[in-house]
């Protein structure tokens, strides 16, 4: 009978602005020597520690202090608000809900001017520079306007 | 109560549903009693809602309502939200509705309204406060668990998450910390996740059903890292025990409310 050996490493770290990233890699290996289960444990560790802390050096984007706050409450995230809002293609809600977003106004005929409108009566933002939870408010009011709430999931 | 109900067996199959993403209420419920969790989430056995569930859930939606007014008109119609408190009714009974017995449906409806006209007489929040969210979706993905998901009842303008809860009597605020700190703890997360930003506190807002009935508030700080890790540790728990279909009951106090009484008491009636 053969006898798997599963592993996996996972870290996560904190990175400025309340975020974090986090890495983990899984594997699943045969053993050939059921008696080494030890020292095969201790090499995966070491493999899957080395591979997932040579990845996770590489941060990605990584927020500024007062990225997201209202009212951009420093220079460089005033910059950054101004930067996004003039790029449409640029949103910060997860694609997940502008292609939701976006859905609903195809489905329902909506102009996109009072989509615009009721983001600025909700939040005071253009739609684009939305995060993820003034996102989800957006589409409850959407849905309420289309008459769909409760049809969310 | 029927003493022959029937606790169904549980394949590996079937536990699939009850991993199709992870929210506070799953948490809880699991850490309150394993085979409770099992018989809501896996097999998925409906229950009536009681009197008291129905009238949490009613003025749940009320304050909702409230909530939902005052951000988008920056005021609040008593009357209108009169016309709602008809028609909530009216459309909520044909709905999930309890068994009244004779009377009963009206002498709740009477107290709803009257805990409810406490709400707009003596709320604890500011009609022109303009809330960050309210009955707000939030939803978290990990590579190490399901998605994570919470309806958060409503943001504050300074980010403090609040959660409106209706009882009996006042609830000690140490009892409440623990009560709802798993909810807390996955709120919190959500909203950091969903914002970037560090939430202000929470709050819990409870709407007491004593006779003069009263509207109590109770603050806690924001979270901190341990609290993070509490909650990292708490999902790894839940997942290593769902996954291996470690459903043992947890029998207590709790049995005397839970909506599964039948089916564990069908389970002790034939092992004696």
């Amino acid at each position: 009978m053969a006898v798997r050996l599963i592993a996996n490493y996972s870290k996560r770290l904190g990175l400025p602005g309340y975020s974090s990233h986090q890495f983990s890699v899984s594997v699943e290996t045969e053993l050939r020597d059921v008696q080494d289960v030890e020292g095969e444990s201790q090499r995966l560790y070491q493999l899957l520690q080395h591979n997932v802390d040579a990845q996770i050096q590489s941060t990605g984007f990584v927020p500024e202090e007062g990225y997201g706050a209202n009212g951009a409450s420093n220079e460089n995230a005033h910059s950054e608000h101004s930067a996004e809002s003039e790029n449409p293609d640029t949103w910060k809600c997860s694609e997940k809900q502008r292609n939701f977003i976006q859905k609903i106004v195809r489905d329902n005929r909506l102009d996109p001017k009072e989509v615009a409108v009721l983001a600025d009566e909700l939040f005071q933002l253009p739609v684009q520079n939305l995060n993820r939870m003034q996102a989800s408010g957006l589409i409850d009011a959407l849905l309420d306007q289309a008459g769909k709430k409760g049809g969310r999931k | 109560m029927s003493a022959t109900a029937v606790i169904p067996a549980t394949t590996e199959s079937s536990i699939g549903p009850a991993l199709e993403h992870l929210s506070a209420s799953r948490l809880k419920c699991w850490q309150q009693c394993r085979r409770r969790f099992a018989l809501r989430y896996v097999h998925r056995i409906a229950k009536p809602v009681s009197p008291a569930l129905f009238l949490g859930r009613f003025l749940h939606r009320m304050v909702q309502l409230w909530n939902l007014q005052r951000w988008k008109d920056g005021q609040v119609s008593e009357e209108r939200l009169l016309e709602h408190f008809v028609v909530e009714w009216q459309s909520m009974a044909l709905g999930d509705s309890p068994a009244w017995k004779d009377g009963q449906e009206k002498a709740e409806r009477t107290k709803a309204l009257v805990l409810f006209e406490c709400w707009v007489k003596d709320a604890p929040i500011p009609v022109d406060e303009r809330p960050q969210g309210v009955e707000v979706r939030l939803e978290m993905e990990s590579a190490d668990h399901p998605l994570l998901i919470g309806i958060l009842d409503l943001v504050r303008a300074d980010g403090t998450v609040t959660d409106f809860k209706t009882s009996a009597r006042t609830t000690p605020p140490d009892q409440l910390a623990l009560l709802h700190r798993t909810q807390m703890l996955c709120y919190g997360t959500l909203y950091r996740e969903s914002t970037w930003e560090l939430e202000a506190g929470f709050e819990i807002i409870e709407l007491v059903k004593t006779k003069v009935p009263k509207i109590v508030v109770t603050r806690f700080p924001a979270l901190s890292e341990c609290d993070l890790e509490e909650l990292d540790e708490m999902i790894a728990s839940f997942l290593q025990g769902v996954r291996n279909r470690d459903f043992a009951p947890s029998y207590g106090q709790h049995c005397s409310w839970c909506e599964y009484r039948a089916e564990c008491l069908g389970g002790l009636h034939r092992n004696n």
